[in-house]
């Protein structure tokens, strides 16, 4: 039972990884993607429609980048939970010494890097645009 | 006497040139041509200017036509609250094939913010109009989609920090 709970464990890890993966890699790509429609749009003549598509663009960049945010959060906080389950049962199979209890911490320094990253990619689309404007 | 057929070769003889003579006077007598054209100098077209401030562009005014123009008036359809003179104001008279420099000096409004604004140029004679346009841009002056930007970008970190310490307890 317990290999089932470890299957289990490791499952979760791997499908947590792949949903932070999907957050991060869409949000840059949107992000630098309306980078280049909104400096388009904002090098061209000034016009009403513009202005609207462009703040479009500008709320699609909010509200992706929070969702990101928020994703990354609940993942690192999952990742957190599931790791110190499966060190719980390392160390009640007597194999915790084989498990560096560090990398909770270095996971969670890659979290708030891939956020910050995230968070700039969105800060220099939003702000470019209206620079050319 | 002159025999009939050589009085026959001196008849066509007179008959030619004088359609010669006549011909070209009829050539001459077309229709008077009136063409009036405007024209931006070099270096004016997106020409910078700065608000408040009065920045001069040259304006040719050619008279294409085959008839002199008389009393040609400027007139300017520029952004709201731009100043547009003319010097001098009208042309009192342009010969055919003739042209005249105009100043146009043009006056943005001290608050117009940075962009690209056109200016629309007519000049109006008795017989005939015609009009031409320039882009103006503004670099300087202040940017009110800057600050609209750095307030969205400033909202957005702020929004950030709040996900970060609500959503980011255990």
């Amino acid at each position: 039972m317990i290999e089932r709970v470890h299957e289990h464990l490791i499952g979760e890890l791997g499908t947590n990884t792949r949903t932070d993966t999907i957050f991060v890699i869409t949000a840059i790509i949107l992000n630098l993607i309306t980078l280049g429609i909104n400096s388009g749009l904002a090098s061209s003549r000034e016009d009403s429609t513009q202005t609207i598509v462009m703040f479009t663009f500008v709320a699609l960049i909010i509200v992706v980048n929070f969702v990101a945010e928020i994703g990354l959060i609940r993942g690192r906080l999952m990742r957190k939970k599931l790791l110190d389950g499966l060190l719980k049962m390392y160390k009640d199979q007597g194999v915790e010494g084989y498990y560096d209890r560090s990398l909770i911490g270095d996971y969670s320094l890659r979290y708030n890097l891939f956020m910050l990253t995230v968070l700039f990619t969105g800060l220099i689309a939003i702000i470019i645009p209206f620079i050319i404007r | 006497m002159i025999s009939g057929k050589k009085a026959l070769w001196l008849y066509l003889l007179i008959a030619g040139i004088l359609t010669c003579l006549v011909s070209p006077a009829s050539v001459l007598a077309q229709e008077a041509k009136v063409d009036l054209s405007l024209r931006m100098l070099p270096d004016y077209y997106y020409k910078e200017v700065t608000p408040g401030e009065e920045n001069t562009l040259f304006m040719e005014v050619r008279n294409n036509g085959n008839k002199g123009l008389y009393n040609i008036k400027f007139d300017s359809d520029s952004p709201k609250g731009w100043v547009v003179n003319f010097t001098p104001t009208s042309i009192d008279y342009l010969s055919a094939g003739s042209s005249e420099t105009v100043d146009v000096k043009v006056i943005p409004s001290s608050g117009a913010s940075r962009g690209e604004y056109n200016l629309t140029i007519i000049a109006e004679a008795i017989e005939t109009r015609a009009a031409t346009s320039t882009m103006l841009r503004i670099d300087s002056g202040p940017s009110f989609w800057l600050w609209v930007g750095v307030g969205v970008a400033a909202l957005v970190v702020v929004g950030f920090v709040v996900i970060f310490l609500r959503f980011g307890k255990q």
